[in-house]
């Protein structure tokens, strides 16, 4: 019972970071492929009736873990208090940058709310991809489950060597690279679907920034949790997911590549 | 990015990364937080884990309350699809 509910939050969470992928995408990007007005209400469009609904699915994965796991919620919730609030602020801002934009008409109000939503937007997926950097690899737990670790905790000295630390940045900053440009590259795709993009966005080549980064993280992550590996080899019915991916990767590969 | 194949473009940008979670969930299991002190101290489903009667009982309404947003989302993503027009009148966007 408790690997099915582990799975039903693993299977909400993911559909919450594909769904909402494609908006905080938006939202990085809208600054640089629209540049006019009419093209940054296009954008505002795109998104318009989806973007709180695909939030939905972060509230029931908290939801389901507040109530399938009770003891995780806890001290998640108070160990990683600081950049909670910073989500959940990032969150409002965004919103607020949706909601608010078209109160007012000038010029003014709408670029500001316009770089609103941009930045938070960025932020986001950076602090997703953060959070998927410090869980992943390791957290500090203490006695009674109460966990230390906050994320000035990853900035200041702690008995961490030097050098692990170090190492411990770069993967998280290849963490949330790679969440971002893949995002990036779901963004794009849907722009193109809805025949919106109006000016070609310039990127330089999105396929090696992608595989250098799933490399380098997946290098980093052997390097500080070797144990990583385990499940795949007691159960190699799990390299199937990668594997899977990696198949998506060559189509996405040959379909992104065709661009530049 | 050829025009015609946006489609499977968005398809397989979201194939990969729905491979990649699932691969780090699987790499996971059953840890729900591990520990870098001491691996005792992790969190996994089994000591973090409610009472078996209340996980039945909310797989039972978590199947009602999925009914209905996946419905939701059917419905919304079927009344909004298509290209979005860049010459409709202003409204709320």
């Amino acid at each position: 019972m408790e690997t099915a509910w582990f799975v039903l939050v693993a299977l909400m969470l993911t559909a919450y970071v594909v769904l909402d992928g494609f908006d905080l995408g938006a939202g990085a990007i809208s600054l640089f492929i629209a540049r006019t007005h009419q093209e940054r209400t296009t954008v505002f469009r795109t998104i318009g009736p989806v973007w709180d609904g695909n939030e939905v699915w972060l509230i029931a994965a908290g939801g389901a873990v507040y109530f399938a796991f009770p003891v995780l919620y806890a001290s998640a919730f108070s160990g990683f208090y600081l950049p909670l609030m910073i989500v959940l602020w990032l969150l409002m801002l965004r919103g607020m940058g949706i909601e608010l934009r078209s109160h007012v008409s000038h010029p003014l109000w709408w670029s500001l709310f316009e770089f609103v939503f941009a930045v938070s937007s960025l932020l986001l997926a950076l602090f997703f991809g953060a959070a998927m950097g410090n869980v992943v690899p390791r957290s500090t737990a203490a006695r009674r489950w109460i966990l230390l670790r906050s994320l000035m905790d990853g900035l200041s000295c702690g008995a961490k060597s030097r050098h692990s630390r170090l190492v411990h940045h770069s993967h998280r900053l290849a963490r949330c690279c790679c969440a971002r440009s893949s995002r990036g590259a779901l963004r794009d795709a849907q722009d193109h679907r809805r025949g919106e993009c109006p000016r070609p966005s310039r990127r330089g080549n999105p396929l090696a920034a992608v595989v250098s980064l799933t490399v380098a993280s997946l290098v980093a992550t052997l390097y500080i949790r070797p144990d990583v590996l385990a499940n795949f080899r007691a159960q190699p019915v799990g390299w199937l997911s990668p594997c899977r991916g990696g198949r998506c990767f060559d189509r996405d590969a040959t379909l992104f590549g065709s661009q530049s | 990015l050829a025009r015609s194949r946006e489609r499977a473009a968005f398809l397989s940008s979201a194939g990969y990364l729905v491979a990649m979670l699932g691969g780090a969930a699987f790499a996971m299991y059953p840890n729900l937080l591990p520990s870098s002190s001491d691996p005792a101290l992790a969190l996994s489903i089994y000591n973090a884990q409610t009472g078996d009667y209340s996980m039945r009982v909310g797989l039972l309404w978590w199947g009602f309350g999925m009914l209905l947003a996946v419905g939701y989302f059917v419905f919304i993503y079927t009344s909004f699809r298509g290209k979005v027009q860049q010459s409709e009148p202003d409204s709320t966007y």
